[in-house]
């Protein structure tokens, strides 16, 4: 599975600065919402099963990233966006520590697999500590995308 | 205790090895609660503790590591576990997979 393919280029956020989750979660959505992948009247609903998901125990897994997930019925297809929080956001990370890097994903109820499949993915870019460092330095969105294009291809 | 039905002392100045098959019974395969659950009993314990899928070692003490494991339902994971303690190890991350991360 592709990053790109599930990552909504247009709701790439280079330049949060958000003090809690909550917030980081709700900007995220918006930035969704504004690129239509979530629906006005949804992003309610989708925002509170994301946090209903971190009272489960934090997504912050660590090495300064977080990866705040949902199943939410709204959704046709898997829809993720990342924000780069220069300032870091407390998160409740398992190490304690803050995070920078945010990729959120919303993908539908009736697909397992693929859900887990993209948080795979996903992973496995995030624990690359020059993906992370090259996401960190990136300061608009076409260069996050870029990223993530090259990223796909070397996962050929 | 059910003694592990696998293990193997590779040699008698090594320390011991436990080796055991597991099952992922959860729905939604091993997503993020159950690879933390993991991790943190991994990390009480100072022996060694890897998960093979098809052949791939990851350190189960990581969660990156634990979710690039992808492991849907029905997967087989095969758990090694060296080094002090390693026999209580094994079985607790035993009884949380045949648990469904209940226990």
């Amino acid at each position: 599975m592709k990053l790109t393919d599930f990552v909504v280029k247009d709701a790439i956020i280079t330049d949060m600065s958000v003090n809690a989750k909550d917030e980081a979660i709700r900007t995220m959505i918006k930035s969704l919402q504004g690129s239509g992948k979530i629906s006005s009247e949804n992003s309610e609903s989708v925002i509170t099963a994301i946090l209903k998901r971190e009272e489960l125990g934090s997504t912050g897994i660590g090495n300064g990233v977080a990866v705040p997930h949902t199943k939410h019925p709204t959704v046709d297809g898997l829809v993720s966006t990342i924000a780069l929080a220069k300032g870091g956001v407390d998160f409740a990370s398992l190490d304690g520590e803050l995070v920078y890097i945010l990729f959120l994903l919303v993908s539908p109820p009736d697909r397992p697999g693929e859900h887990l499949r993209a948080l795979e993915t996903i992973s496995r870019h995030l624990r690359n500590q020059d993906f992370c460092n090259f996401l960190k330095q990136s300061s608009t969105p076409e260069e996050v995308w870029e990223l993530l294009l090259e990223a796909d291809q070397k996962d050929g | 205790m059910k003694q592990a039905d696998s293990s193997v002392d590779i040699n008698m100045s090594a320390p011991a090895y436990y080796e055991r098959d597991v099952m992922v019974n959860l729905e939604h395969g091993l997503h993020l609660v159950p690879c933390s659950k993991i991790a943190e009993l991994a990390k009480r314990y100072s022996c060694n503790a890897i998960i093979i899928k098809d052949g791939r070692s990851i350190d189960a003490k990581t969660i990156f590591d634990l979710m690039t494991l992808g492991a849907v339902k029905g997967t087989r994971l095969t758990l090694h576990c060296q080094g002090e303690k390693a026999d209580e190890l094994i079985e607790k991350l035993v009884a949380l997979f045949e648990s469904d991360f209940q226990a």
